[in-house]
């Protein structure tokens, strides 16, 4: 089962290689796919692909985009610190507990963090992120746990499972 | 007038991009340490990746290039901040040290 | 278009040169990955550019097999940053 999920990824990868698609190309990429799915399946998804339902795949689209859209004031953020001469930073490094319990959510708002204006994971133990912060007011989401709600609002309720 | 449109608005992006990257690299020159570094790379680096290629895949139309385009952005917003937080760690965990503007300032 | 297709590769190339300063003068190995990091970007960039001016829609697969390389030397180097070593579990020293 795995080997058929992890072939079907491959597969529409290829896809996406092959766009000015022939009949030839989709045999090929077919055969291809589950030949590397056989060998891929070990390393892929080593604990069981994630379950996929449709409210859960909105919610990722939705929260996909709104990283997406969080990238452009982080940039311009940075931008403003980098090219004021006399760069007021003033960096500090935080630790906050996840409120989050799943993985996949964590992972989440890792990325969140990451992409939003001056602050930057550094690592994550035990539920415990440690982030890099260019000033100390730039943790305030995160401290505050707007950050946290976000994500719960667009990913939790379909993970908690 | 379609295609004036297109390429107009495919060149503010390429210029937009291209300017992105100009503060990612004036930013690796002059922060001061590797964190604050890694700060200005992943999210400039993004931006500017994913602008340039939105331009380059609207001057490209939406066929087989364009969609291999769009396969490229996706890459580049997956990948530049997983390789931030890989490469964040690996430093936090051998040791380095951030800078601080006043020495002896440890955050809590 | 072409020629702002051009200027674009040129400015992309001589940030990349600039950025190049970075890895050399470090002055840690995190910074210099970083910097490589950087460079692995803007070549991704260059080569889809490149394509698109010189009309070769193979410079787009190129472009993507790059792209996947260069993640994957940053994701080892900082394995070895951590680690000690290329192969094997992902554990801390």
């Amino acid at each position: 089962m795995r080997v058929v999920q992890v072939a079907a990824v491959i597969f529409v990868f290829w896809l996406v290689l092959a766009v000015p698609l022939a009949p030839v190309d989709l045999v090929w990429g077919a055969l291809v796919s589950i030949l590397v799915g056989f060998w891929a399946a070990e390393l892929l998804w080593a604990d069981g692909a994630p379950a996929l339902s449709l409210r859960r795949l909105a919610g990722l689209v939705i929260y996909t985009l709104e990283l997406i859209r969080s990238i452009v004031p982080a940039a311009l953020q940075v931008a403003r610190v980098i090219l004021q001469p006399t760069m007021p930073i003033d960096p500090v490094v935080i630790k906050h507990r996840m409120r989050l319990n799943h993985e996949f959510t964590r992972v989440a708002l890792a990325n969140s963090i990451t992409l939003t204006p001056g602050t930057h994971c550094v690592d994550s133990e035990n539920g415990v992120l440690t982030i890099h912060c260019l000033d100390e007011h730039f943790a305030n989401p995160v401290r505050d746990g707007r950050l946290e709600d976000r994500i719960t609002r667009v990913l939790q309720r379909e993970t908690m499972s | 007038m379609m295609a004036a449109i297109q390429a107009t608005l495919a060149g503010l992006l390429i210029v937009a991009g291209a300017a992105f990257f100009f503060i990612g690299t004036i930013g690796l020159l002059r922060l001061p340490d590797f964190y604050t570094r890694v700060h200005a790379v992943t999210k400039c680096d993004a931006l500017g990746a994913g602008l340039v290629l939105l331009g380059l895949a609207i001057l490209a139309g939406f066929d087989g290039s364009g969609i291999r385009i769009i396969a490229l952005i996706a890459l580049v917003l997956l990948s530049s901040p997983t390789a931030g937080h890989a490469l964040a760690r690996a430093a936090w965990r051998a040791g380095l040290e951030p800078w601080y503007r006043k020495s002896g300032h440890v955050g809590q | 278009m072409t020629t702002l297709l051009w200027g674009t590769i040129l400015f992309l190339l001589v940030n990349a040169f600039v950025c190049l300063w970075r890895a050399l003068a470090g002055p840690t190995l995190p910074d210099r990955i970083l910097a490589a990091n950087v460079i692995g970007t803007k070549t991704l960039v260059v080569l889809v550019l490149l394509g698109l001016a010189l009309d070769q829609g193979l410079w787009l697969d190129v472009a993507l097999v790059y792209g996947l390389l260069s993640f994957t030397v940053t994701l080892v180097f900082s394995r070895f940053l951590e680690t000690g070593r290329i192969r094997g579990v992902w554990e801390s020293k």
